[in-house]
């Protein structure tokens, strides 16, 4: 059983007037505690690969099957009842709601389960991440770095099968960068959760097993890390 | 979850709040005091009219003809006594008032001035006459003894010339009680000063002014004066008297004579303030409207803020009606603390209004707190916040 299988995915956008294809038939397959990440240049369409993987929007053609679900059947809700069961997200600009504390915002997946004792599961993953004490803190109250650790408890606040995270370090230094990485590594290990990360540092990406490299919406490469590092 | 998140956008849910705040104050005021005057009208009609029913007409002779078209429909009852003399039950009382316009003077401060004159005296017929206008609702007069000693000196004979001036002409002439006043070359003392008749608010004794007398004198009626006589009646309780009046009128306005019920003065005092809350209606509903403007502008600003959220919100799982219901939730919420303040500042306002109008209305408005208005308001409130966070923008 698969967790993600993709498949001739594609995805025109028009605009204008004018078509402009951003995929172009991709197809992957990851098994569940996978990690995985998709390199390119800017602007080759790895953000909208995320996207249409976790359902957030809908291919040309072609189809994704997220925990053997085919999401192009389903309907926005549904789709993001499944975002809610199964995917976390992690994104470069972070994404915290700015009128919650810390705290509210890791107990937000939790809630919109209507998942009970909520606090207390976000104050622990809050702790996990080293911000136990930060909880009442509002979003601007803290640094770039905290707040992507947020992030990181709150997209593992309900335990994910599958992560999804958009270029996590994209606006952090390198030091901030290595503790948020350190730290989605050992909670993505901890849960045994697959790992989907899109990245510019090929260092990063050479830390997950498989990268996949995409060029103008093309898959130019794809192969685990282990034959890479040979 | 939604309250937690109003938390920081509370300044323009507050913007938010004092627009539908205002626009509530106002339609609940207006549509309070509106039901209290209607209210009032229909509590104080027969005070206003301090009769069960008014005759008028311009010439003395009309009164004759009262009395058989009466006596049809309330006719008089008589009786034989053991000693032989007659008993004459009438199931009406009635006063004649007789008013007319003459200059008046006070001779203390040389001042002249156009005035009503008005006397009254018990009527002839069916043996109802008494003098005890206003039957409802009563005189306002100080010194308030002075209405006793008026009272007393209509059956004085002769009666001593003494006079009841309206408080606004002595006013304008700097009259005190116990001056004396000249009607026609007589001269009166005023025993005392009108604040208040019924029916008369006190515009309308501005506009004319009413000096009471016990007698009209000889030559004070000259030939081709306007008069108008005006017949005050109270029948026994058990009489219907709008029955009376609709079996009688058309015979009554055949000959001249108007005539004016408390359900008609009801009608038409209602139908004349009808304008008055009217017009409050549409200060309102404007007020209204600048509070929708405001509210529709605060909500544009909130939701600009709040697509992120719901983007983010989405992501995270959230279904389209629970990010939905989060922001509506709060706009709805603020919508109704907004509008219970509105409704609560317009029942305050209200209580004001009465007071700011008072003289220029014929009644006193009694201010209570008017259920309909107030949950009216409340839910226009709440729909507005609802509705237009929904508008798209
Ligand atoms: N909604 C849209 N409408 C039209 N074109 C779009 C839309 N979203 C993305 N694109 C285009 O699709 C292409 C791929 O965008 P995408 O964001 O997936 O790139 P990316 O690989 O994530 O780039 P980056 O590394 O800069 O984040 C870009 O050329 C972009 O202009
Ligand atoms: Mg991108």
């Amino acid at each position: 059983m698969s967790i993600l299988r993709v498949e001739n995915l594609t995805k025109t956008y028009s605009s204008g007037g004018r078509d402009l294809t951003v995929l172009h038939s991709v197809n992957f397959t990851l098994e569940p505690g996978d990690t995985f990440s998709i390199v390119g240049p800017s602007g080759s369409g790895k953000t909208t690969l995320l996207g249409l993987c976790a359902g957030l929007d809908r291919a040309s053609s072609g189809s994704v099957y997220l925990n053997d679900i085919r999401l192009d059947t389903l309907n926005e809700d549904q789709r993001a009842a499944i975002r809610n069961q199964y995917v976390g997200f992690i994104f470069q600009n972070f994404q915290l709601l700015p009128t919650l504390t810390a705290l509210e915002n890791v107990m937000v997946p939790l809630e919109l389960r209507g998942e009970k004792g909520a606090a207390k599961t976000a104050q622990a993953l809050l702790e996990r991440v080293g911000l136990g004490q930060r909880g009442h803190h509002y979003p601007t109250q803290l640094s770039g770095g905290e707040q992507q650790r947020v992030s990181l408890a709150r997209a593992f606040a309900n335990r994910p099968k599958l992560l999804f995270a958009d270029e996590p370090t994209g606006n952090l230094d390198a030091d901030t960068s290595s503790t948020v990485v350190d730290l989605l590594f050992e909670l993505n290990r901890e849960a045994g959760t697959t790992l989907v990360l899109v990245t510019h540092d090929m260092e990063l990406a050479a830390r997950t097993q498989r990268i996949i490299r995409i060029k103008g919406g093309t898959v130019i490469n794809d192969r685990m890390t282990e034959l890479l590092n040979d | 979850m939604a309250w937690r998140d109003s938390r920081r956008s509370r300044q323009r849910l507050l913007l938010f709040m004092s627009a539908i705040v205002l626009g509530i104050a106002a339609l609940v005021a207006i549509n309070s005091f509106g039901d209290n005057l209607a209210q009032s009208i229909d509590d104080q009609a027969r005070e206003l009219l301090g009769a069960d029913l008014v005759l008028s007409a311009n010439d003395s002779t009309k009164e004759k003809l009262f009395y058989p078209l009466l006596d049809k429909v309330a006719p008089t009852t008589s009786r034989k006594l053991n000693n032989q003399s007659l008993v004459v039950t009438s199931p009406y009382e009635y006063t004649r008032e007789i008013s007319f316009a003459s200059m008046v003077s006070f001779p203390k401060s040389q001042g002249v001035r156009l005035a009503q004159v008005k006397h009254l005296s018990p009527g002839d017929y069916g043996g109802g006459g008494s003098n005890d206008y206003p039957y409802y609702g009563e005189w306002q007069i100080i010194p308030q003894s002075a209405e006793k000693l008026w009272r007393s000196n209509l059956h004085r004979a002769p009666k001593t010339n003494y006079a009841l001036v309206d408080d606004g002409l002595m006013i304008q002439f700097g009259a005190k009680v116990g001056d004396s006043v000249n009607v026609g070359g007589t001269s009166y003392k005023i025993i005392g000063r009108v604040l208040k008749t019924p029916g008369q608010s006190a515009v309308t004794t501005t506009v004319a002014p009413t000096v009471f007398l016990p007698f009209v004198a000889e030559g004070l009626i000259q030939r081709g004066s306007r008069v108008n006589y005006k017949y005050y009646f109270r029948f026994d309780t058990d009489r219907d008297v709008e029955k009376i009046a609709k079996r009688i009128g058309p015979a009554l306005e055949k000959a001249g004579v108007s005539y004016d019920t408390v359900e008609g003065r009801k009608k038409q005092t209602g139908r004349s303030f009808a304008d008055l809350t009217k017009y409050l209606s549409l200060v309102a509903f404007v007020a209204l409207l600048l509070g929708c403007v405001g509210v529709a502008s605060a909500v544009q600003l909130y939701v600009k803020e709040k697509v992120t959220s719901v983007a983010i919100l989405r992501t995270l799982g959230a279904s389209g009606r629970q990010a939905f219901l989060i922001y509506l939730l709060q706009t709805a919420l603020m919508g109704l603390i907004g509008a219970i303040i509105g409704a609560l500042l317009g029942s305050i306002v209200q209580l004001v209004l009465p007071r700011v109008f008072g003289n220029f209305l014929p009644i006193t408005v009694e201010t209570a707190l008017s259920g309909p208005a107030i949950l009216g308001g409340i839910g226009t409130g709440l729909l507005i916040s609802v509705l237009f966070p929904c508008c798209p923008y």
